[in-house]
């Protein structure tokens, strides 16, 4: 495997990151304030800067991320950087507030920042977890070669369920229309797959079909009864019966291909859903913590 | 009775249109022969309103006729007036068949019957050669025809397409339509056809919108009485005689390249190359007299060059002396050299002093110069540093050179001097250099880009006699025998063998006897064994390296077989010198078998590891085994975020080089399609204004003298490069943000996806290739990789390949 940015450059930046926690913990430990500790000490203040300064610094990847071709390192250094500082952050906060909670301002600065970093934290996951399970699933197919592959499956199936004519066309054509991958946020995340190709709809076509050809062949013998039983009207009904079977081979392969591509949108979706909440929080939290900066300077 | 002429010119193309001007202009009795119903037939064929370029941009045009850049249209306009002012006497659909007489009575029989008289004869016929005709009973039939400009022109019709190739493929797709459209297909399937255009054959061969017929050849033609509309194509089948009533039969059967043709007229190629230029006299005339060749088929591909020497030939031929058009050029050249001599003293001074050069024709000469560049530089100062990727080529006119044989002592040199050549090691292999080189006192080289070079090896054969027998003796001197004395091993060399390969070709096999060893010298190999049932790689050899010394030194059988990963060549030493280069170096030996236990565990190592061997194959057929540097993805980290493409069309005027999703994927391992920086870059092979480089630190890049030709976007393999217009400076990310200036990240220009309006107003969007330049003048390294938050794109290269797999 490559070096990705969990390891990059040897865990450099994690060790970092655990050492601003190490020497944040030992004077929080040795720190033996009036007051039970909180952001009003000495102690309390600077952590309270640190913090801000890696608020600001961590929401400075965005822009970052988009500075292409300028700016020192990899973006891979910046990501892993981002990861293990914002972690150490939580940590860094609740030594900042002396781990005093409670129903205010602060406190929600506070709840934000964490379901900020614990929206990372999937995001983390996320990122070791699904690209795996999309290579695998698309098994070295492009997705567009897919959807082509499909629309091809859709073009024949329209063209053999014209060939049997009645309802077949219309049924077909709204099997096919029907048919959605992507589509909003919850029909991406958790789309719905078919337990079986044959809906319940195909299966009445089949049989009506069936039925019809039956009943097409008692009149054929009836007509021909005489000198031909089972000369045209066996190949009557073999070329319907023959179409049917093709197509619901062709729907088979076609609920497979349908499959892999939803499954695809599906660990797409799970891969990016957490920047939906992830980077609007980080607005909310910066907000936040400057409603609480305010607050205490002013009117504390 | 033939008429009969002082020039005949064949070609009505860029060269033949000059000449006809100018001896128009001269009033000299001479006729134009084209065997096309329009002038300039490769021009012509250019997609509507491409724009057409003037390079070299120094050169000065010397013609009769008008050229400079712009719309395709405009060129061809100005050429039909000039030719009509001037009253130039050019015949249409006449291809010449045959020619035969000599100087003074030259006889040109044309394919339609006639027969011309001529004085002299100027080829300038070109590249493209003409297409193969149907050559059956009734082809000279109206409704029988070769090319096809407009498809849409045609519109209910029965038309017959034969061949099946790329162009009649698209042909008869193009027309299938509006009319009803067969193809005839000698073969069983369309395997010459490119992927893309055989499946859209086989979908509409099959949807019934095309009608085949395969193993099928057209037998004749029969016209109806009466009608010239229509006819019936008899057809050859396997079921037997077939006819079809067709209203249009569009042959599409290849071109035959001109080549032949020129020889039946007794001129004489130094060799059987394809890129092989017959040898001219300054004055452009052949070998035989009277004959006189201009244009790309005597190796000036440029419009520019064309014209001029169309219009210098027909001054030589009136037995003027002409300065050539390309002297102020020279000059310039020249003008920095110590007391500013003159074009004629250097090109003397050149053939007098470096011997590889003496048999050269003035003309070779001076094109070889125009492509060079001189150079004066100072004592001590660096003209390459080993490991650089240039791969120009010097040979040292005056004075000397220091080349650093040991990376680890830079006491140690050797010196070169005046008549001496350098550079041919990267210039062969394609990789590397392997030394660093210093000017001497009063050195004065000559610094020859590869592709000129090439074309010089190919076209002269004591010039690549000579480099070869110095590239072997070099090659084992570094490989082998630093120390030994330079005559044994000059001796050693003359027993060598190079080998050719193409792709997949064996070197030897498991169990072979073991007579000799192979030094790669171009291209890379690929060491596999048999393990149980299957064929496992093993290794990956690039070029500079040797293969089979342990079974020479060992057992005398082959322990493994050894592949061309791609086309190779390499050098053949056999078992008896190798001892005696051996015997002449004792610390070679442990060398060797040091390096002989290394490779076994690294075997062993991918032998127990089932994967590790496909894994370099899979990459080999992917062409890293000739690449320099390629782009990796592993997809298991890989977020899909196409944060790479975004910042490759970012940080490139708005296009990105590189198709994240595109290419294929084994074991977590994508090959996303994007340049791999080849050794030997396809891309080089066919660029007429050479503007195709490799930078020193390897990345081939495309510089701003394209004229947008597309030849290296057909001649690549991997399908990277892409035609690309360039688009203005994008304002800052934060003005888009705030103030919504100018297209977000990784979006395109608004104007650039309009399609484009052919109208006189709109703007003249000039194309050009554009390809992955490894991001050489990015600071920060490659912008595809640094942009990439995970980590899952690395470039590497195949020095690093094995070590990579193994991890």
């Amino acid at each position: 495997m490559a070096v990705s940015f969990i390891n990059h450059e040897n865990y450099k930046h994690a060790r970092r990151a655990l050492l601003l926690s190490v020497v944040a913990v030992a004077v929080y430990i040795w720190h033996d304030p009036d007051y039970p500790p909180n952001g009003g000490t000495w102690l309390g203040y600077a952590l309270g800067f640190v913090s801000l300064v890696l608020i600001l610094w961590l929401m400075w990847f965005g822009i970052r991320k988009r500075r292409y071709g300028r700016g020192i390192g990899q973006l891979k250094g910046w990501l892993s950087a981002h990861v293990y500082f914002g972690l150490a952050l939580l940590l860094l906060v609740c030594l900042h507030a002396g781990f005093q909670f409670g129903w205010n301002l602060h406190t929600l600065a506070f709840t934000l920042l964490v379901l900020e970093v614990g929206s990372g934290i999937y995001g983390v996951y996320a990122y070791l977890r699904y690209p795996r399970l999309m290579t695998d699933n698309l098994n070295n197919q492009a997705r567009e070669v897919l959807l082509e592959s499909v629309d091809q499956i859709d073009r024949e199936c329209l063209e053999i369920a014209a060939s049997l004519g009645g309802d077949a066309p219309e049924t077909i054509a709204r099997l096919i229309q029907r048919t959605i991958a992507g589509g909003n946020a919850r029909e991406q995340l958790w789309p719905k797959i078919e337990r079986t190709a044959v809906t319940p709809e195909l299966s009445d076509l089949f049989d009506q079909i069936k039925k019809e050809e039956r009943h097409d062949k008692m009149i054929e013998m009836m007509k021909t009864a005489s000198f031909n039983m089972d000369g045209l009207s066996q190949t009557g009904q073999q070329f319907k019966t023959g179409q049917m079977h093709k197509l619901l081979d062709l729907l088979a392969q076609r609920k497979q291909l349908v499959d892999k591509i939803k499954r695809h949108v599906r660990y797409k979706a799970w891969l990016n859903i957490w920047l939906y909440i992830h980077v609007p929080l980080a607005f909310a939290v910066l907000a936040a913590v400057i409603a609480h900066i305010i607050a205490v300077f002013f009117y504390w | 009775m033939a008429e009969n002429f002082k020039i005949a010119i064949v070609g009505a193309g860029p060269g033949g249109l000059s000449a006809a001007g100018r001896a128009a202009l001269e009033g000299v009795s001479h006729v134009l022969l084209e065997s096309a119903p329009h002038i300039a037939n490769t021009i012509h064929r250019y997609q509507k309103g491409k724009h057409v370029m003037a390079e070299p941009p120094g050169l000065p045009l010397r013609s009769s006729m008008r050229f400079v850049a712009g719309r395709r249209e405009a060129v061809l306009d100005a050429w039909l007036q000039d030719l009509q002012t001037l009253n130039a006497n050019i015949r249409h659909n006449a291809e010449v068949g045959e020619i035969g007489g000599k100087q003074g009575k030259f006889q040109l029989k044309l394919k339609n019957g006639d027969t011309i008289g001529a004085e002299n004869i100027v080829l300038a016929i070109g590249l493209q050669g003409n297409p193969r005709k149907l050559e059956i009973e009734g082809d000279d039939h109206s409704i029988v025809q070769y090319t096809l400009d407009d498809p849409d022109v045609y519109c209910g019709q029965n038309i017959a397409i034969i061949g099946a190739g790329d162009a009649a493929i698209e042909n008869a797709l193009a027309l299938a339509k509006q009319n009803t459209v067969y193809i005839v297909n000698r073969q069983d399937e369309f395997a010459r056809a490119k992927n893309a255009n055989r499946q859209a054959i086989l979908e509409a061969v099959q949807k019934g919108k095309i009608e085949c017929f395969y193993n099928s050849t057209p037998a004749r033609i029969e016209s109806f009485e009466g009608v010239e509309s229509s006819a019936t194509l008899v057809l050859n089948t396997a079921q037997g005689e077939a006819a079809l009533v067709c209203n249009r039969i569009i042959a599409r059967l290849g071109a035959i390249p001109p080549r032949r043709f020129v020889e039946g007229c007794g001129i004489i190629f130094p060799n059987q190359e394809i890129n092989a230029v017959p040898e001219l006299s300054e004055r452009y005339e052949s070998n035989v007299p009277g004959i006189f060749i201009i244009g790309a088929l005597g190796g000036y591909p440029l419009i520019k060059q064309c014209m001029n020497q169309g219009y210098e030939v027909v001054d030589y031929i009136l037995g003027r002396t002409v300065e050539p058009a390309d002297e102020p050029l020279l000059q310039a050249k020249c003008d920095p050299l110590p007391g500013r001599p003159k074009v004629s003293e250097v090109l003397s001074r050149i053939r007098a002093n470096v011997p590889i050069f003496a048999e050269l024709t003035t003309l070779q000469l001076r094109e070889f110069l125009l492509d060079s560049e001189l150079r004066h530089p100072k004592p001590g100062e660096v003209i390459f540093e080993r490991n650089d990727y240039t791969d120009s080529f010097y040979s040292i006119i005056d004075g000397e050179v220091q080349v650093q044989i040991d990376a680890g002592d830079p006491e140690k040199k050797i010196t070169l001097d005046s008549g001496r050549f350098f550079g041919e090691m990267s210039l062969i292999s394609g990789r590397r250099r392997s030394a660093t080189v210093r000017a001497g006192k009063d050195c004065i080289l000559l610094e020859t880009p590869r592709n000129s070079m090439n074309k010089l090896i190919n076209s002269v054969e004591s010039v690549k006699r000579v480099i070869n027998q110095v590239f072997i003796s070099r090659a084992l001197h570094a490989n082998f025998s630093p120390n030994a004395q330079p005559e044994l091993v000059d001796e050693i060399a003359r027993t060598c063998i190079i080998h050719e390969y193409k792709a997949g070709d064996v070197v030897f096999n498991e169990g072979d006897s073991a007579e000799s060893l192979h030094l790669v010298r171009r291209g890379s190999l690929t060491v596999s064994r048999r393990i149980g049932e299957r064929e496992v790689v093993l290794s990956y050899v690039p070029a500079g390296n040797y293969v089979g010394e342990m079974g020479v030194m060992g057992g005398g059988v082959r322990s493994a077989t050894v592949k061309a990963a791609i086309a190779a060549e390499t050098i053949e030493l056999s078992g008896e010198a190798f001892e005696l280069l051996l015997l002449n170096n004792p610390e070679l030996r442990q060398h060797i078998e040091e390096q002989y236990k290394q490779r076994l565990t690294q075997n062993l190592f991918l032998q127990q590891q089932p994967g590790g061997g496909d894994m370099i194959s899979f990459l080999m057929s992917q062409g890293v085994g000739e690449a320099t540097d390629v782009l990796l993805i592993d997809e298991s980290l890989c977020i899909r975020c196409n944060n790479c493409e975004i910042a490759c069309a970012e940080t490139h005027g708005g296009t990105s080089r590189l198709n994240r999703e595109a290419g294929p994927t084994y074991a977590y391992i994508h090959i996303p399609t994007s340049c791999r920086h080849c050794e030997h870059p396809h891309c080089m092979k066919d660029c007429p204004p050479d503007a195709i480089h490799r930078a020193p630190d390897g990345e081939v890049f495309i510089a701003d003298n394209c004229i947008g030709c597309g030849n290296c976007e057909k001649n690549c393999p991997y399908g990277v490069i892409q035609m690309g217009t360039p688009q203005e400076r994008k304002p800052g990310l934060l003005q888009w943000l705030l103030f919504g200036r100018g297209p977000g990240p990784g979006q395109m220009d608004a104007s650039l996806l309009q399609p484009d309006k052919s109208g006189p107003d709109s703007v003249e969007k000039i194309k050009k290739a554009v390809k992955c330049d490894m991001c050489k003048d990015i600071k920060s390294g490659a912008a595809c990789v640094t942009a990439c938050p995970t980590g899952a794109a690395l470039r590497i290269s195949p020095d690093k390949l094995t070590e990579y797999v193994n991890q």
